[in-house]
């Protein structure tokens, strides 16, 4: 189990021109929340162009399914992307979630005009905002979520006070 | 319980004035909180794999 180094791994993607936007727990970290998680979640746009800028960033950093036995063949490339939409990765940086469409967003070009430009870890990047955020965890409709858009509905609340 | 009743009911327990000191805080701050906090926890995982690899002491008998 590799720890995932938040910085490393937020710097190697947003450092490397490719699209994203976070999306998941860490933008609800960016946006105030406290609850921890233990790894990256990014839409990334999918044109030929970004994914080979995808490929390009993460290849160094060994990317492999996370969950499945080692040995399984395994390669992210631009053919595996195209055939694929959502990958749940492993990196030697951690843990990474690559989401080509999530529920209630769509693909990146439906979520960009609800993302916001932030500085994390020195790193700018574009992220979710806390609306969409709140909108896309109760399209999921995930009962480990629930917790989690608690504290981010109150959040929003009392950002909306101040 | 519907879904709204169980997030309703989650929000009792959620801590407001952590969200209010993390507003307070730009989000290059809340990151570098973020990851001390996390680095944290890494240590006592590491922490607890070694313990967990130790064998127990014996049982103090008391005289």
């Amino acid at each position: 189990m590799v720890d995932t180094n938040f910085p490393d791994l937020l710097s190697a993607l947003g450092n490397s021109g490719v699209e994203i936007i976070l999306v998941g727990g860490l933008a609800g970290m960016a946006h105030g929340a406290s609850r921890a998680t233990v790894d990256i979640d990014v839409v990334y746009r999918r044109t030929p162009e970004n994914v080979r800028r995808l490929v390009s960033c993460l290849t160094p950093l060994h990317p492999y399914l996370r969950g499945v036995p080692r040995g399984l063949p395994f390669r992210l490339d631009e053919t595996t992307i195209d055939n694929g939409l959502n990958f749940t990765l492993v990196t030697d940086l951690g843990d990474l979630d690559l989401l080509g469409d999530v529920p209630g967003g769509g693909q990146y070009e439906n979520l960009l005009p609800h993302a916001q430009s932030l500085t994390l870890f020195g790193v700018d990047i574009l992220c979710v905002t806390l609306e969409k955020l709140i909108y896309l965890k109760r399209a999921a409709g995930r009962p480990k979520d629930l917790e989690a858009i608690a504290e981010l509905e109150l959040l929003l609340d009392e950002r909306d006070r101040a | 319980m519907s879904f709204q009743e169980v997030i309703e009911a989650y929000k009792s327990h959620v801590d407001r004035t952590q969200l209010i000191e993390n507003l307070s805080l730009t989000p290059q701050q809340r990151s570098e909180k973020f990851w001390r906090a996390m680095q944290l926890v890494y240590e006592l995982r590491r922490a607890a794999q070694v313990a967990r690899q130790k064998p127990s002491p014996p049982p103090v008998r008391e005289e």
